[in-house]
């Protein structure tokens, strides 16, 4: 039952590694001339690893117990809860703004540069939340 | 539908819109869970470890993505505001009816039948699978309606950022 728990919270991990990395890759890469397709194979890969994030972050829960409201531990589990919540509405908002500017054809480099430097920085503040959360 | 090429028989809106859906779903519940305290008491549930979890979010997730393939068939989320959005939401309620009816009655059969070997009743069983389907359907749709009145305000944010866009480099 532990390996499975490790595992569980290794695909957690990875898959921050991954909705991170990309967003900062996909940013850079605006910077620098980069193919059209690549911020629509960015949302592909980030809606496909939330869903894993969710039930990963769920099965972290589970196998932690999760703290009552009112303690620090709690607290900070609220921020970030409060946080991750607001920051999936603000990111299915970037999937559709990017799918309207392919469907016009219409060239938005710098507009889109800006949505993943957001998504970039907000992540950042996630994976901080989550240091938090593990060594206090 | 522009956002092609299709992967897994989805479009990106389709798998997007729906995966939004099922994420803020479970966050709102977890975060709702956790602040009224309820979490802890929930959290682990006894007897149901982490592989039956991950079983039951990837029934939920298929379910949805189904479900939302079949509400966005028609034009999608595009332009929602030229067209009204009524219909998109009735086959939005619809479309989760169908997917809480599925999901619990799912989940309350597969309960049963695990339930048999420990001396349940046929009847009861089925009963189950009864009140899950029709509970399931009552809570989907109104989970429907309120995710698809969220679905269509995100797509008119996205229009209008597009639009505001637009006048931007036409100046």
């Amino acid at each position: 039952m532990a390996v499975l728990h490790l595992l569980v919270r290794t695909v957690h991990v990875l898959g921050m590694v991954a909705l991170l990395g990309g967003s900062a890759v996909t940013w850079y890469a605006l910077r620098s001339g980069a193919p059209p397709s690549l911020p629509v194979r960015y949302e592909w890969l980030f809606w496909g690893t939330m869903g894993a994030m969710l039930v990963t972050g769920v099965g972290n829960l589970g196998a932690l117990g999760a703290p009552g409201p009112g303690t620090r531990w709690g607290t900070v589990l609220t921020v970030k809860l409060a946080f991750v919540t607001a920051f999936v509405v603000g990111s299915a908002l970037r999937t559709l703004v990017v799918l309207r500017l392919r469907e016009r054809g219409a060239i938005a480099t710098d507009a889109l540069r800006r949505l993943y430097g957001a998504t970039t920085l907000a992540l950042l503040v996630v994976v901080l939340l989550a240091e938090v959360l593990a060594h206090g | 539908m522009a956002d092609r090429p299709l992967r897994f028989g989805l479009s990106l809106e389709t798998a997007a819109v729906a995966t939004f859906d099922v994420v803020a779903f479970g966050l709102v519940g977890v975060l709702a869970g956790h602040a009224s305290g309820a979490l802890r008491d929930l959290l682990p549930v006894p007897g149901f470890g982490t592989v039956p979890g991950i079983l039951v979010f990837g029934y939920l997730w298929a379910l949805v993505l189904l479900a939302m393939r079949w509400v966005l068939a028609e034009d999608g989320l595009s332009r929602t505001e030229d067209r009204s959005p009524v219909r998109l939401l009735a086959r939005g309620v619809a479309g989760a009816t169908l997917v809480g009816s599925a999901f619990v009655g799912g989940l309350g059969l597969v309960g049963g039948l695990v339930g048999l070997r420990s001396g349940i009743e046929p009847l009861s069983v089925a009963l189950l699978t009864l009140f899950g389907v029709v509970g399931g359907a009552l809570g989907g749709a109104l989970v429907g309606f309120v995710f698809g009145l969220v679905d269509v305000g995100l797509a008119r944010g996205a229009d209008a950022v597009v639009d505001r866009l637009a006048d931007r480099r036409s100046r």
